[in-house]
């Protein structure tokens, strides 16, 4: 019965009895399921307990249990129609029965943000993206996120160089807090001007030509950095498969951070995808 | 007996102090021989200064000639001296700290700024020591959120910034470290798990009261100076007067406001009747430390808003908010003692808006 109650709201179906209760309810059940954060795509995934939407079912409907299977079901944006079906289903077996079962790390490696970006280059208006991922230290113990992969159509091709000395410290109170994806890196607008202050914002090993290019531009006031368009992650975590995140913002219970694209690949075209796709070295 | 509205303040706003000229969000021209005029700027050529009239923002232009005017400060903290013969605009703030400007030409930088009768209390940044200093020989002090205050004469004031503005653009301040920056950079203290829920609470409770306050400050019925301690009162949550927040429209387009300023153009808002819900505010990522021995996590909340024009909702929408929480380690003196004490604060939001009619 409680798995019935369930797929009634994974089909956006409002309860009669349910919407009469107030005219606010609609609001507050599509804000319950909506996946409001990147990581809290990932708790769902990994079907925690402690997740906003676990509590609002047990409060709201007495649900204690859910399977996991139906939870990273809600995670697939519904309203795309190119779904394989064969597809959804061979990952959702594999997800589930796999000994042991993969689940998805805020610390993980092989996960990235692409941030689709706009930017004024000499200008005029371009857009560009810049491929991030978190960076952990163990001595300051903490995180940061850095860019790693870059793609411009107008960045200079010839760069070989920094225009300017990079120094290998930087002040750890410029860098993008692990919880930048919060707020879209917005920060990123202050952060990209203050060009004093480059080396926090990104690794020296993962240092290639685009982005010493990127840097010159900002570092030149050529290039100034005006806002991320949109965001879209990249899991590459789970062996055999890669999948897209993005933000899907509706009033619907099938909102917010979910899946919206699912390719079966093999390690080799991991690799590929890495280096096309995102960019990186 | 206490009105709702004055129990919501009391309960909310814990230092309130009567806004003077130069402490409300305006600009003032301060004329040769005259009162000081509160008012808009809206241009200044060569040889005039046009300004709006602080009640009728969307009214004609007035003039003054600058040679009539001594000083003008905008809401910002620029501040222009035509008096002087200066033709250019000073920009004077420091987001990070305030700044103390004495008769002798000197500038302190200064954090928690207070000022008690006829003494400034405030901790001077470049010592890193408490001070005080008495009001008779300080000119101005310019708050880092841009507001000004004067404690002599405009003709005095304005003398004194012709001497030192040059010093005021070329000043390089220390390091910046508000009330919650004071731990030592890079060392990480990490909390136990019942901490991390504690400070988890107090992040959702301070966004609640952020939601509380911005009902207040758009409400067109409250009081205009309720509006303005709500402002302070809100900005307080905040872990400097430089958190900015990020306004997403539906074709995408962004804007970043510092915090006061959009909570200013929050109180402009030209409706009738608002109504303004504020769903319950979620944590939603956990306290993760980040490299400068803070913790950082987001809170998610949503906002129904509606605008009354003539009786009827001229506008509506659906925000959602997404507020960076930043957990930090501040230290206090308890009888003479140092101490290190976390506290929670709000950081950047982003506000995205989802539905239009």
């Amino acid at each position: 019965m409680k798995r019935v109650i369930l797929l009634i709201l994974l089909s956006s179906v409002v309860l009669d009895t349910v919407s009469a209760q107030d005219i606010l309810f609609p609001y507050r059940e599509n804000f319950a399921w909506q996946v409001k954060q990147i990581d809290e795509f990932m708790d769902r995934f990994n079907n925690a307990d402690y997740t906003p939407i676990r509590r609002y079912l047990k409060e709201e409907y007495n649900l204690e249990e859910v399977s996991r299977s139906d939870i990273i079901r809600s995670l697939f944006n519904l309203d795309n129609s190119e779904w394989k079906q064969e597809e959804v289903v061979q990952f959702l077996s594999q997800v589930n029965d796999s000994l042991p079962p993969p689940y998805l790390d805020f610390y993980d490696d092989d996960w990235y943000a692409e941030l689709d970006c706009k930017g004024v280059y000499q200008g005029d208006t371009v857009n560009f993206i810049m491929v991030l991922s978190l960076e952990n230290s163990e001595k300051p113990k903490g995180s940061r996120w850095v860019i790693n992969g870059v793609q411009g159509d107008f960045l200079p091709t010839d760069t070989v160089a920094l225009a300017f000395a990079m120094d290998a410290d930087y002040d750890v109170s410029k860098t993008l807090n692990p919880a930048s994806f919060g707020t879209d890196f917005m920060a990123l607008v202050d952060a990209l001007k203050d060009t004093a202050n480059l080396e926090g914002y990104i690794a020296p090993q993962n240092i290639n030509r685009p982005l010493v290019s990127l840097l010159n531009q900002l570092y030149l006031r050529n290039l100034i950095f005006k806002q991320v368009n949109h965001i879209t992650y990249h899991f590459l975590q789970i062996k055999d498969w890669i999948f897209q995140v993005q933000d899907f913002r509706r009033q619907s219970t099938n909102s917010g951070w979910l899946i919206n694209s699912l390719m079966s690949v093999s390690e080799e075209e991991k690799d590929l995808y890495r280096e096309q796709v995102l960019y990186l070295p | 007996m206490m009105t709702t509205k004055q129990t919501i303040l009391s309960l909310l706003i814990s230092a309130c102090s009567l806004p003077a000229i130069g402490q409300v969000s305006s600009d003032v021209i301060y004329r040769f021989d005259d009162e000081p005029l509160a008012c808009i700027i809206s241009d200044v050529t060569d040889e005039e200064i046009k300004y709006k009239d602080l009640e009728n923002r969307e009214g004609p232009d007035y003039v003054i000639k600058k040679d009539k005017a001594l000083l003008v400060f905008k809401e910002n903290g620029d501040f222009l001296l035509p008096g002087e013969g200066n033709p250019d605009w000073v920009t004077a703030v420091d987001h990070s700290a305030h700044k103390i400007i004495t008769k002798d030409h000197h500038i302190y930088q200064a954090q928690f700024l207070e000022v008690q009768g006829t003494i400034i209390n405030f901790q001077d940044n470049q010592t890193q020591t408490e001070r005080k200093i008495d009001t008779d020989e300080v000119l101005l002090v310019i708050y880092r959120s841009g507001r000004h205050e004067l404690f002599a004469p405009p003709d005095e004031v304005a003398e004194g910034l012709n001497q030192t503005s040059q010093k005021m653009d070329d000043y390089t301040p220390p390091p910046v470290k508000t009330t919650a920056e004071k731990a030592p950079s890079g060392e990480v203290i990490e909390l136990d798990e019942d901490q991390k829920l504690h400070f988890e609470k107090m992040a959702e409770v301070k966004a609640n009261d952020f939601g509380k306050y911005l009902r207040i400050i758009s409400t067109k019925e409250e009081d205009e100076e309720d509006k303005l301690y709500a402002i302070e009162a809100a900005c307080k949550l905040f872990i400097s007067d430089s958190s900015k927040i990020e306004v997403s429209s539906l074709n995408n387009e962004k804007r970043q406001y510092t915090v006061p300023k959009y909570l200013d153009r929050l109180r402009m808002i030209p409706y009738d009747k608002v109504e303004l819900i504020w769903m319950q505010a979620q944590l939603v990522s956990k306290l993760r430390p980040g490299e400068d021995g803070k913790y950082y996590g987001v809170i998610a909340a949503q906002q129904l808003f509606r605008g009354y024009l003539d009786n009827k909702i001229a506008y509506q929408d659906v925000t959602e908010k997404n507020i960076e929480v930043v957990l930090a380690r501040y230290e206090v003196f308890d009888e003479g003692v140092k101490k290190q004490k976390w506290d929670v604060f709000l950081s950047d939001i982003g506000v995205q808006q989802t539905r239009e009619k």
